[in-house]
C-alpha cells in the first residue's frame, strides 16, 4: 500500500474528525459538565493521534498525544473546563488542522505556535495550576451526576464482551485496528483477551499489508454500552463488531439485565444522577397506577426540573439514533455513475417503447405491458438513488458553532446559537455549496445586527443575542433561514445609500421590499465603517449569485429593533428538475419550471423597442426585455415574429424577461447531465438531458442567460 | 536489526518484512532493537507474531530489545507473548 493512499485516507478521516471536534468543543463551552462531550473530544484526539502516526505526520502524532493526555485529565476530573481550556483545545485543533492541510510540518512559525501551545498545556497540568473558576457554575443535575458517579463508582462496573473482526484490507483505509483496540482498552481493565491468529498465514506466505487478527475480549468498565460502541464508530460499518453487556454472567450478585440497546428515560436520568433509584422506583410505580407519562410524573413529584427531563429526552433520542445508524460510505461519484447508467436504461427503454408501438400484433401489446411495468421500476429506482444523495444538514449547521463563537468573541458580543431542523435532508452538492453563503449571512448578522450587550439591555433585551439557523422542507423545496434578534436593518440608511448610488431618486417612494433588495447589489453597504468582518459592500451580492447558481432564491426581511431574517429557498436536488420542454427551430430546449411565470402570445403592439433597453414585451403593465432564443443559439427559428411565436416569461431573483420560443411541448422531470466546458462555455446553458426518444436537449440557465445578455 | 522509526507501521511493514526474511534466512540470532520506537501498528505486530511462531517451530529464538512500555502493551493486546 502506497504512502499516498494512506495519506489520502487519513486526510479524509482527519477532515471529518476536525469538523466534529470543532462543533463538540464549542458545545462543551456551553455545557461544561457534559461528560459525554468530553469523552467524545478525547476519543477524537485519540483517533487523530493514531491515524496521524500511521500517515507519517509525526509532529501531529506527538502533539495530539499531549492534548489527549490533557483531555484525559479533564475526563478524570483533575482539570476543570474553563474558558482558557476551551481556547487552548480550539487553538490546538487549529494547529493540527494547519499542520495537516495548510502549512505542513516543520515550518518555523508552526513550531513557534506549537511551543506556545505546549507551554500552556504544561501550565494546565501543574498540580496547583488552575485557580480559574469553572466556565459556568454547573447546574444541580450535573453536580449531582458527578457526585453520584463517584459514590457509586465501585458498583458501576459493567462487563462487556467485545468481538472484533476486521476486513483484510482495513489498512488501505488508513485505519489501524490495534489503535481501535487500544481505545477499547482505555475504558477499563481487560479481563479476558483471546486473540484469534488462525487466519494469520505462515511467515513466508504472509501479506504484511493485510489484517489477519481478530479479538474476543471481556472488558470491565464503568463506561456505558453506547460509549463502548462508540469506540468502533468509524469501523463498525465495514467490519464485524459486536458489543454485548455480559455483566450478569460476571457479577451474579447484581440484578440481571439484558443488554440495553434503547435506553429508557428513567435509566438515563438515573445514570446521569438526576434522580435516585428510590425516585425512579416511585415514579415507575405511579406510572403503572396513573398511566401518566414518566417525564410528567418526575416533574410533578419534584424529582427533576422540566429542563432536566427535556435534556434526558434529547439524550435518549441521540442514543436511539446511534443504535439505528447502520450506514456505509459510498463515493458520490459512484452514485452519479449509477444515475448515468440508469439514464442509459431509460433511453433504451424508450427505444423499445417506440418499437412496441410500431408492432401491431399481440407481441406488441405484450411488449408494451412489460415496458409499462419496467417504466415504473426505473422511476422508483431513480427516486431511490436520488434519496441516497440526500444528507442531513446538521453537520454543516454544527460547524458554524465555532464560527459564531469566534466572531462573537472578537466583537465582544454575547451570542446564543440555536439550530433547528438539523435532520432536514438536502442534496449533498447543494449542502457543499451553501457553506460560504451561510457563513457570510451569519457574519453579517453578528456584526451588523446584534447589538452590544449594554445596548441590548437598554432596549429591554437579553444581553446575549440569538442567531437561529433553521432548515425545513416546504412545497418540494428546502428553506434555510438565518434569523437574528438584533436591531434590524435601518431602512432610512439603505434609502440614503440607494439615493447616493442613484438607484432611486430622492423624491421617489420605494417599498420596503425594494429597499431591502438593494442589499444584494454589488458594492452596496450601509456600514458606517469598514471592519475586518464586513461592511465592505462585498458579500450579499455574492451570496445571491451563489444561491441563484443553485437555482435557489434569497430574500431579506427585517423589523427595526426586533431583528432580521434571511430566507434561502433551494431545490431539493440539483440532479433532477421539473422542466418545461420547448421547441425552437429543430431543437428542444428545457426551461426550469421554477423560473417560469407564464407563457403568452403577445399582440403585435405589445412588442416595442425602447432606447437603452432594446426590444421589450409588454407584460402586465411593465416592459420586459425580450430575448430571442434562436439568436442566443444562432439557429434558424420557425417564427421570427413574436406575435406568431410564444413568449415565456421567466424570472431570476427580481428580474423578469421574456424568452421567445417557437412552441411549447410540455413539462416533465429532467435528469440533468453536465456538459464539459469544451462543448459550451455559454452561461445560458446549465446542462443537458437525454429525452425519451434518445435526443439531447439543452437546459437553459435563466440566471446565466440574463447575465450573458446584460453583459453583452 | 535496529528499527529507526519512531512510529513504525504500515508504511514500513513491507520493507521490514523483507529485511526480516533475509535476516532469518541468514541463520544468525534475530534481535530486533526497538529503542527509537514509540508506537507500532497491527501490521508490524502481525509480522512479529508470524516470525516468532516460525522461530518457535524451528527451535530458534527472536529477541525484542529496548521495548518501551507502550509498545510492550500493544504487543500484549495483540496476544504476542514477550
Amino acid at each position: 500500500m502506497g504512502d499516498n493512499e494512506i495519506r489520502q485516507a487519513f486526510l479524509t478521516e482527519a477532515k471529518e474528525i476536525i469538523e466534529n471536534l470543532e462543533s463538540d468543543i464549542v458545545q462543551l463551552e456551553e455545557n461544561a459538565g457534559d461528560r459525554e462531550i468530553i469523552n467524545r473530544i478525547f476519543r477524537y484526539f485519540h483517533t487523530l493521534k493514531g491515524s496521524s502516526g500511521i500517515a507519517g505526520f509525526t509532529e501531529v502524532y506527538e502533539f495530539s498525544h499531549k492534548i489527549e493526555n490533557l483531555l484525559d485529565a479533564v475526563r478524570g476530573g483533575k482539570i476543570e473546563v474553563t474558558d482558557s481550556l476551551i481556547d487552548l483545545i480550539l487553538d490546538s485543533m487549529d494547529w493540527i488542522r494547519d499542520s495537516i492541510f495548510t502549512e505542513g510540518e516543520g515550518d518555523a512559525a508552526m513550531n513557534e505556535r506549537k511551543s506556545i501551545l505546549l507551554g500552556k498545556v504544561g501550565e494546565f497540568k501543574k498540580p496547583d495550576a488552575s485557580v480559574e473558576k469553572p466556565l459556568k457554575s454547573e447546574d444541580a443535575a450535573k453536580a449531582r451526576a458527578a457526585a453520584h458517579e463517584k459514590e457509586d463508582a465501585a458498583n458501576k462496573y459493567k462487563y462487556y464482551r467485545v468481538r472484533a473482526s476486521f476486513i483484510e484490507k482495513i489498512f488501505e483505509f488508513g485505519i489501524d485496528p490495534l489503535m481501535v483496540m487500544e481505545d477499547l482498552a482505555s475504558h477499563g481493565p481487560i479481563i479476558k483477551n483471546i486473540v484469534d491468529k488462525q487466519n494469520l498465514p505462515e511467515f513466508e506466505g504472509i501479506d504484511p499489508e493485510k489484517c489477519y487478527l481478530s479479538w474476543d475480549i471481556i472488558i470491565k468498565s464503568k463506561s456505558a454500552l453506547n460509549q463502548i460502541n462508540d469506540v468502533f464508530i468509524f469501523v463498525k460499518d465495514e467490519n464485524k463488531i459486536t458489543v454485548e453487556d455480559v455483566t450478569s454472567q460476571y457479577m451474579s450478585e447484581e440484578k440481571l439485565h439484558a443488554p440495553v440497546y434503547e435506553k429508557k428515560l428513567g435509566e438515563i436520568m438515573l445514570e446521569s444522577g438526576i434522580i435516585s433509584e428510590n425516585e425512579l422506583d416511585e415514579a415507575i410505580a405511579l406510572q403503572n397506577v396513573e398511566g401518566k407519562r414518566f417525564g410528567d410524573i418526575i416533574v410533578n413529584k419534584g424529582f427533576a426540573s422540566e429542563e432536566e427531563v427535556e435534556h434526558a429526552i434529547k439524550e435518549q433520542a441521540i442514543l436511539k439514533k446511534k443504535v439505528e445508524n447502520t450506514t456505509v460510505r459510498v463515493d458520490t461519484v459512484r452514485l452519479d455513475n449509477i444515475l448515468n447508467l440508469l439514464g442509459e436504461i431509460v433511453i433504451g427503454q424508450s427505444s423499445l417503447s417506440r418499437i412496441a408501438h410500431e408492432m401491431e400484433n399481440d407481441y406488441g401489446t405484450q411488449l408494451k405491458n412489460i415496458i409499462y411495468g419496467l417504466d415504473r421500476t426505473t422511476r422508483e429506482f431513480q427516486e431511490q438513488i436520488m434519496s441516497i444523495r440526500m444528507i442531513p444538514i446538521g453537520p454543516t449547521f454544527n460547524q458554524f458553532r465555532r464560527f459564531v463563537r469566534d466572531i462573537a468573541h472578537s466583537l465582544h458580543k454575547e451570542m446564543k446559537f440555536v439550530l433547528e431542523g438539523e435532520e432536514t435532508e438536502l442534496d449533498k452538492t447543494v449542502i457543499e455549496r451553501i457553506d460560504d453563503p451561510l457563513k457570510h449571512m451569519i457574519r453579517n448578522s453578528i456584526d451588523h445586527g446584534i447589538e452590544q450587550p449594554e445596548e441590548r439591555v437598554k432596549a429591554g433585551k437579553d444581553p446575549a443575542g440569538t442567531i437561529t439557523l433553521k432548515a425545513y422542507h416546504q412545497e418540494g423545496n428546502v428553506f434555510i433561514e438565518v434569523n437574528d434578534d438584533g436591531k434590524g436593518i435601518d431602512e432610512e440608511r439603505v434609502r440614503e445609500k440607494a439615493i447616493s448610488m442613484n438607484l432611486i431618486k430622492p423624491d421617489e417612494e420605494a417599498s420596503r421590499e425594494k429597499l431591502l433588495s438593494f442589499l444584494f447589489m454589488p458594492g452596496f453597504s450601509t456600514a458606517k465603517k469598514v471592519g475586518d468582518l464586513s461592511g465592505r459592500g462585498v458579500g450579499m451580492d455574492v451570496v445571491k449569485t451563489n444561491i441563484e447558481s443553485l437555482r435557489g432564491s434569497v430574500e431579506i426581511r427585517s423589523e427595526k429593533g426586533r431583528g432580521s431574517s434571511v430566507k434561502i429557498k433551494l431545490p431539493l436536488t440539483l440532479a433532477i428538475i421539473d422542466g418545461m420542454l420547448t421547441k425552437t427551430g429543430n431543437n428542444t430546449y428545457i426551461i426550469p419550471l421554477l423560473s417560469v411565470m407564464e407563457t403568452i402570445r403577445p399582440a403585435r403592439e405589445d412588442i416595442k423597442t425602447i432606447e437603452g433597453k432594446g426590444e421589450v414585451v409588454s407584460y402586465r403593465g411593465e416592459y420586459l426585455s425580450l430575448i430571442r432564443l434562436y439568436e442566443i443559439f444562432n439557429i434558424k427559428p420557425r417564427y421570427e415574429n413574436p406575435w406568431e411565436a410564444l413568449v415565456v416569461i421567466v424570472e431570476s431573483g427580481r428580474t423578469k424577461v421574456g424568452l421567445l420560443i417557437d412552441d411549447m411541448i410540455g413539462q416533465q422531470q429532467i435528469v440533468i447531465k453536465s456538459l464539459d466546458n469544451y462543448i459550451t462555455q455559454s452561461r445560458a446553458v446549465s446542462g443537458a438531458s437525454i429525452l425519451g426518444d434518445g435526443k439531447v436537449a439543452l437546459i437553459i440557465d435563466i440566471f446565466g442567460l440574463m447575465e450573458d445578455v446584460v453583459s453583452a | 536489526m535496529i528499527i529507526e522509526e519512531e512510529i513504525f507501521g504500515i508504511k514500513h511493514v513491507r520493507k521490514f518484512y523483507g529485511n526480516l526474511k533475509e535476516e532469518y534466512k541468514s541463520g544468525i540470532e534475530l534481535i530486533i532493537d526497538f529503542k527509537s520506537v514509540k508506537r507500532v501498528d497491527l501490521s508490524i505486530v502481525q509480522v512479529l507474531t508470524a516470525v516468532v511462531r516460525m522461530a518457535r517451530k524451528d527451535g530458534r529464538v527472536v529477541k525484542f530489545k529496548s521495548l518501551s512500555e507502550d509498545v510492550k502493551n500493544q504487543m500484549i493486546l495483540c496476544g504476542l507473548k514477550i
